[in-house]
């Protein structure tokens, strides 16, 4: 009997942690390529495919996204430039943007926090192509 | 005949049209388009709202210099420099450790989702995400009501 409660009581245990877990999950953790993926119902999302498409250069020399991007994008006015196009992008013309009616147009998608200092950053990872 | 069977369909094809035309809108809705004070609006220290800040900084023992403030959180920035050059620390890091140290348990992500576009909009001029601000809804007294 005593053997049964304890069982529940872990199981108890683990469920409510198990939710906590999810109250705090993070589906993009990596951001850019967490999100930019290609599943089979869907085109290709991933970067690589992306800026392809409008004929971008040295794509073959980017490793970890976005910071890689950071190499030719660099510079307080290119930097400046680059975080603006990439919110112009993702929050331009609300009603129709994917970002903001797919994904609810969440910062925290892209953007990290860290919850002892207040700063805010740009989450990142290797490609994914 | 196609005629009559739309006219019998077309409440149903209405009430589809008005949910999908409410939809888009209700999601871009502000509730908080001034900011801070667009939420910290209770009279009280505890309860379902939050309070207001004249009322939290009194309860943290905050100086006097809030009197001054008129602008929130513009005015606050005059000790709580962005640049950390202020004689506070920077505000944005301050409030931003304030909503999120504690994860799930913190109320403004247990309560609001942690939404950052309650306190800060997107500047469609240059595309910098700016914090949102408004005139103090308190009187000119800190920790007293209006």
């Amino acid at each position: 009997m005593k053997e049964r409660i304890r069982v529940l009581w872990l199981a108890i245990a683990v469920g409510l942690l198990a939710v906590a877990g999810l109250a705090v999950a993070d589906d993009f953790p990596e951001g850019c390529v967490s999100c930019h993926g290609q599943t089979s119902s869907e085109a290709d999302f991933r970067l690589n495919a992306l800026l392809t498409q409008i004929g971008h250069r040295w794509i073959k020399t980017l490793k970890e996204i976005p910071e890689d991007c950071g190499k030719c994008h660099s510079g307080d006015d290119q930097e400046k430039t680059f975080m603006a196009m990439i919110h112009e992008i993702h929050y331009d013309v609300p009603k129709a943007n994917l970002f903001t009616t797919r994904y609810g147009g969440e910062c925290l998608h892209c953007h990290s926090m860290n919850v002892e200092t207040g700063e805010a950053a740009l989450k990142s990872g290797p490609k994914n192509w | 005949m196609i005629a009559r069977s739309l006219s019998m369909r077309m409440p149903a094809i209405l009430l589809v049209l008005t949910a999908l035309s409410f939809g888009p809108t209700a999601g871009h809705a502000d509730d908080y388009p001034d900011g801070c004070i667009s939420c910290h609006v209770s009279e009280k220290l505890s309860g379902a709202a939050a309070s207001r800040i004249d009322l939290l900084l009194a309860s943290v023992g905050h100086s006097k210099a809030g009197e001054r403030t008129l602008v929130i959180p513009d005015g606050c920035q005059r000790c709580h420099a962005p640049d950390d050059k202020g004689t506070a620390t920077a505000l944005g890091k301050l409030i931003h450790v304030v909503h999120f140290r504690g994860g799930a348990e913190n109320r403004f992500l247990k309560r609001y989702k942690g939404d950052c576009s309650f306190c800060h909009r997107m500047d469609t001029s240059d595309w910098e995400v700016v914090a949102k601000s408004g005139e103090r809804n308190w009187g000119v007294k800190v920790g007293a009501a209006d």
